[in-house]
Parts: C-alpha cells; structure tokens; sequence
C-alpha cells in the first residue's frame, strides 16, 4: 500500500518537474530577476496545468469557504435574512462565555482521548490475529469491517435499543451475570462513554484494514533474522512489528484523531448532546448555533477556533513524526 | 442576488462539510420554471413524513394527479422532522430555490410568518372567497396571526393522548376498557402496579418531543401558562410547571416506573412489553399499532386537581411559500385537495393525524365508520378538539435556543443534577435574557 508513505510520495509530485531550474518550487521560490521567474513558470507550466484542478477544487471546496466563513463570524447573521451586521469580537466573546462551549470542547477532549488509542490498539492487535486465522481470513475481515459500511441512521437507532435500559439487550446480559448495568445514553455519567463504544466500534474495522497492509508490508526476512537470532515472539513484536508499523500508525492515529474530532451523527441521532449537555461536542454545538439557533455568526467563530485547534494538532503531530516515524 | 446566494451556500456548503452531514441532493433541483399554459405546472411540495404517512403523502399526490391534468406535485421528503424542515427551507431560501407548499410544524408557525418567504394563504382564500366554514376553528386558528390573517393551512394536527396494553391492563387485573387513567395520580399508582415485576417499566412521557410540546401540556393542565400575557417574561417556573416536572422526578427516581430514556427506546419498550403505558402525539397511533402484537388502547391525556385539560396542537399545517404567480396558484390548489374531506381522511387514516374537516369526521364513507367501529383508539383524540390550545411560540427567534435551555433543564432534573424547581428556576432565568434582547 503506498499510503504507507503519503507525505514522501506527495511532497515528490510538484517538485519532480523542477529540477532543473535550480530547485526552483512551482511557486518560484527563487526569483532574482523578472526574466528567470517567466523561465520559471514557462518550464513549469506542465505542472500548473496538472495541478490547476486540484487547486481549483482546493480553492471552491477549503479556501473560499474558510475565508468567508471566518468573515461571517465577525458578522451577526441569521441566515434567512440578507442583512448582516459587523460586531467586531462580539461572536468570539459570547462563544468563550458561554459555558456549553466549553463543555463541549472538553466533551471533544474526552472523546478523542477515549477512542484513539483504543481503536488504534484493538485493530493492531485485530489484524495480527486476522492474518493468522488461515481460511477464515477473509470472513474475518469482512465482518469486522460491517461497521464501517453500515448506515450512521440505522447504527445509531441499533446501538441506540442496544442501550436501553427497558429491555435493551446490553443490560439484560449484564443482569445475567448478576450486573445492574447503568441507563447508558441517559444517564449524564456513561452517556459520552456510551458514544466512545460505538466511536471505537466504527473505527476499528477501518483502522484494521490499514494495519493489515501495514504488515503485508513489513519484509519477513526481517523475522527470520530475528528467529536465528533466538528472539521470541514477544521481541519480534515490539522489535520489528511496532517500528516496522510506524508510518502506517502515525496515518491511522493522524485519521483518527481528526475522524472522532469531527463525531456528529451518533450524537444527532441518539442524544442530541443530551442529557444536559453531556454529550454536546463542538461540532455538534456549531451544527446547533447555525441551523437550530440561526446565529451564524456564533457558529462561524467557532468554527475557526475549530480550525485553529485542528491545525495545531496537525502542526504538533507532523513535527513530532520527524523523530519518531521511520520511513525506509 | 446570485453572487451573494453563491456566497451564502459556500459558508453553508463548509459548515455541511465540517459537520459530515450531507445534504439531500434528490431535491437540489427545484422546478420553479414558469409553464405559461404549456403543459401542466409543475411543483413541489416539502413534507416531513416518512414511514406509512409518507406512503399517504404519495397516496394523496397519486389521487390528486388523477383528478386534474394542471398540475403536477413532486413530493420531496424532508429528513429530521420539523427542526429539519427550517434548515432546509432556510437553505432554499438562501439559494432562492423554494418549493411551492412546503409543511411546517405549529411550534414554527410564528417563525415561518415572521422571518420566511411565506405567502398569506388569506390572499387566495379572499380572491375566490372560499369557503371555511368545514375546517375546525381551531385548527385553522392555528394558522391565524394576530391580525386574523390566515398564513396557511392546517394539514395534520395532533393532541398528546394516552396509549396502553390492554393485554397486560387484563393480566394485571386492570380494566382495559376503562383504564384507570383519568388524572394524574391515576397514571401513578397504574404505572406503580404494572412496574411491579422486574425489569418492568409502567409509564413513558415523552418529554423528547421538540419544542417543550409535553411540558406546555402538563403545565397548562395543571393551569399554568408557559408565558405571561404580554410574553414579556417565561412564567413555566410558577408552581404548576414546577409540579409537572416534579411529578416526572418522582416517577423516575422515587416510584422508579418511568425509564429515563429517548423516545426510540421507548418505543422499542412499549412494542416488546417492557413499558404499559406510553404517552405521546395520537399521530404514533399506526405506527405503534402495526409493530405491536397486543391490542392498543388509548384514553385520553390525563388531568390534575380538577384543573381543565389543555393539550397544545401538535403536528403541522401547510404554506405557499412566495414564488411566481403560477407556481402560487398550483400550490392552493393542491393545498386545497390535500386539506378537502377526501385529501384529510386518506391522511389521518394512514397515520393517526387529526383530519381538519369536521364533516371529515361526521360521514361514515369517509372516517366515521373508521373511528366508530374499524378503528376506534383512534377516536381518542377527536374527545379532546375542544381543549386544544396552540403550541406556544417564543417571540423572536431565540425560541428554539429557549426549547433546547428548557429540555437541558429537564434531563438536568431528571437525572438527579438538579431539583424540578432549581431547574426551573435556572430555565426561567436564561430564558428571560433571551427574551428581553
């Protein structure tokens, strides 16, 4: 799988072309005189002309949205009406008082806390064993991949009977062996753990098949070596799997991370952000700002500091791959 | 105009995307052609029906095709019920691409009035001075603003009304004929006893219905108002909310007999014989009749201390919404067929819905054989028309943010973070700021 190595391959495309103008970037980088930055974007045209569509696309669907939509959160705005307002911070200041926002960032915190790693271990140690499970390999990863195909509607409704207190199924197996289970989605103390379940559940079919072209990938001389040597499985695991892994876990936890930032149809199915508020998340609470509460501009400050957020996250998590991913 | 809607649907375009929900795109092209007499005109119409009542919906289209060649409906189903109808129609409105009737539930009339592109209804009724002497008056109140103009058009209009299992009523050596749940305490101490045996819930309130619409009814039965008359301050914290919501407290946490649970479960409950008693819009009446395997009975919303019953008017009723001269006159024609005795009775037989025509309801080859014999939990409802108030509207548009404040207040309660009056009281306060800007 060569998503094993994306910032390799894709860091390669635009400068490939480039050489021989000195490294020159499609963005003429180096320009010391007007003449040499024409050379430049004529030897280049070949790549503006491939790109041109991905930026176009880039330009519609990422920049235009974010640049106005950060412009609509210095505005009051509510929607149905034309006329908008400047109120300078004002959106910012009522977002940063208001106390469900914070709420449903630390809800967001939690949640990606909760499932990440989880996800992450479970479908490593999935796939391990799904590689080995001889003829039922494919029955194996066929089933534990349903969740990721299946409806969010119906996903959420199931999970939803699943949870219920009143005969729902998960209860009545814990009361079998003598457990009262808790009321899942209603009670304020297990409704965000309750979503973290099926957030893990969907994810780790997904996350599986990744490893799992993860470890195709990995070279079995390597394990042969190490077999010689006298190491055990154990050793083989963390000395060869786990490294050998890196690339592909840094993708999976870069995809996940930003997946469970972004939960949004469990919690409009299920709960609404209910009870009391203990399952709002920031995405779920922009939904509501814009389209439950018409106040555009509330929705639109929040999503830039989501924006912000995001990119933090991404600029901490790139410069620290850079000492601990191994690429070959 | 077109350059400031591309602008409007690019910020809502990357909202949709942050979300991960995406939109419906089956109905994105909207046919607001003008026909000018060549063919028939060609309209559409938004409902939020799915399931059998959205079979009756294509029902009523497929009958109403039959009858005239003018026009022609597309009915578009619109997901996430009444709250889902406002986004989509806000974000038609935006890229001015409307339907000619749209639905819109009573707890958004106030809404659709004041902030979208509606067309008084009142303007056709006045041309041809069409005749509305057969509509309950107060459905087509419902429609009324304060000046007596009429916006649109009842369609399905529902009252909160008592369902049971007769079946277990019987084994439980209850009368499910009549069923002691007449008041209050009734439902109480009948809840208690079918709770008895383990693992048994006895009554569900749907509290989960949008737009606080059980609250209100408990409140106003218990002779409280959600407002004062002026609607300058919330007055649900005065002592008969603060027993309403009490008196869910106690079911849950003291007696332990109603499930704190979302309406899905409880449904899921009520079907399986985990729950006897359900409390919801008659408007569930088929539903729950058709996955259930007992026999369904219903009574109508219970009182208290002698105070008179006041259900608020669920459901919703239908717009023209302001598009070109041609597509407004096929939308009231249409909107005429789909509330005409015939169009009401196809409706509410399929799905438990009011019909808004009295004569509807008197003539035995239209719903009166139904009600009287084929299906007569059904009835229930039509003993409550004249106790039917309209579903409160908070004036400006922070009402849906005060509805979700007084729902996060109610779970609060019910799940012990707070009491029925410190919850209330907490409600009230965050509501009146609401109110006063």
């Amino acid at each position: 799988m060569n998503g094993m190595k994306p910032q390799k391959s894709f860091a390669h495309v635009p400068t490939d072309g480039a050489n021989t103008a000195g490294g020159s970037s499609v963005f003429g980088g180096q320009a010391p005189s007007h003449k040499k930055w024409l050379t430049g974007i004529k030897e280049n045209i070949w790549a503006y002309v491939f790109l041109a569509p991905a930026l176009l696309l880039f330009g519609i669907f990422f920049v235009y949205p974010f640049v106005y939509s950060s412009y609509l959160s210095f505005m009051d705005w509510n929607l149905y009406n034309d006329a908008k307002e400047f109120v300078g911070l004002a959106n910012y200041q009522a977002l940063f008082g208001d106390p469900v926002f914070w709420k449903a960032a630390l809800n967001t915190g939690l949640y990606v806390i909760g499932t990440v790693p989880v996800s992450m271990i479970l479908a490593l140690g999935l796939a391990i064993l799904v590689e080995k499970a001889g003829k039922l390999k494919e029955f194996y990863r066929f089933l534990l991949f349903i969740p990721v195909v299946a409806s969010i509607a119906v996903v959420g409704i199931i999970w939803s009977l699943l949870y219920s207190p009143a005969g729902g199924f998960i209860n009545q197996m814990l009361a079998l062996i003598g457990i009262q289970g808790p009321n899942w989605l209603n009670d304020p103390k297990f409704a965000l753990v309750s979503l973290m379940i099926i957030g893990i559940w969907s994810a780790v079919g997904y996350n599986m098949v990744l490893y799992i072209a993860g470890l195709k990938g990995i070279d079995p001389q390597l394990y042969e070596a190490a077999e010689l040597d006298g190491a055990s499985g154990w050793q083989q695991f963390w000395k060869i799997t786990v490294p050998q892994l890196s690339p592909v876990s840094f993708f999976v936890f870069i995809i996940s991370i930003f997946n469970s930032f972004q939960v949004f149809s469990t919690i409009h199915i299920m709960t609404q952000g209910g009870p009391n508020n203990a399952t709002n998340v920031v995405i779920y609470q922009m939904y509501q700002e814009a389209f439950q509460f018409f106040n555009i501009g509330k929705a639109s400050a929040l999503t830039f500091v989501i924006f912000c957020a995001v990119l933090l996250l991404t600029v901490v998590f790139i410069r620290s791959t850079q000492r601990n991913v191994h690429y070959e | 105009m077109l350059k400031k809607s591309w602008f409007a649907s690019g910020a809502v375009l990357s909202m949709l995307l942050i979300a991960g929900c995406s939109g419906d795109p089956s109905s994105s092209e909207a046919s607001n052609e003008n026909t000018n007499g060549e063919g028939p005109t060609e309209i559409e119409f938004y409902h939020i029906h799915g399931g059998e009542a959205g079979e009756a919906v294509d029902e009523l289209v497929a009958e109403y095709h039959e009858q005239q060649d003018d026009v022609r409906v597309t009915p578009v189903y619109v997901e996430g019920s009444y709250e889902g109808m406002l986004e989509k129609l806000q974000m038609q409105a935006t890229s001015g691409e409307l339907p000619a009737v749209a639905q819109a539930g009573f707890v958004y009339s106030r809404f659709m009035i004041e902030n979208m592109p509606v067309a008084p209804i009142q303007d056709f009724i006045d041309e041809e001075n069409y005749n509305l002497d057969d509509y309950y008056p107060k459905m087509l109140d419902l429609g009324r603003d304060d000046e007596e103009t009429i916006w649109s058009l009842p369609f399905a209009v529902s009252t909160p009304v008592v369902y049971y299992n007769k079946d277990w009523f019987e084994e439980a050596g209850l009368d499910p004929e009549n069923p002691p749940l007449d008041t209050w305490e009734d439902v109480r101490d009948t809840a208690s006893v079918l709770a008895e045996e383990d693992g048994k819930y006895g009554v569900f309130y749907n509290h989960t219905i949008t737009g606080n619409w059980m609250f209100q009814a408990m409140t106003e039965t218990a002779g409280g108002r959600m407002v004062n008359d002026d609607a300058t301050e919330v007055t649900f914290n005065e002592e008969p909310g603060v027993k309403s919501l009490q008196y869910w407290v106690d079911l849950v946490n003291k007696d332990q007999s109603m499930p704190n649970v979302n309406n899905d479960q409880a449904v899921q409950a009520f079907n399986s014989e985990e729950l006897g008693i359900y409390i919801n819009t008659t408007a569930s009446l088929r539903q729950l009749q058709t996955n259930s395997e007992f026999e369904v009975g219903t009574a109508p919303f219970p009182t208290v201390d002698g105070h008179d019953r006041q259900v608020p008017a669920g459901g919703n009723s239908v717009y023209i919404m302001d598009t070109d001269e041609a597509q407004k006159q096929a939308a009231w024609d249409f909107i005429k067929f789909l509330t005409n005795p015939e169009g009401t009775t196809t409706f509410s037989s399929a799905s438990g819905y009011m019909a808004v025509r009295e004569s509807a309801v008197e003539q035995d080859e239209l719903l009166g054989k139904y009600l009287n014999e084929e299906n007569p939990a059904a009835k229930t409802t039509y003993e409550q028309t004249d106790e039917m108030v309209p579903w409160f509207n908070f004036p400006g548009d922070a009402g849906t943010r005060i509805y979700k404040i007084v729902q996060d207040n109610i779970q609060a309660a019910l799940t012990e973070q707070k009491t029925a009056e410190e919850a209330l009281q907490d409600a009230a306060e965050e509501a009146n700021q609401l109110i006063e800007k």
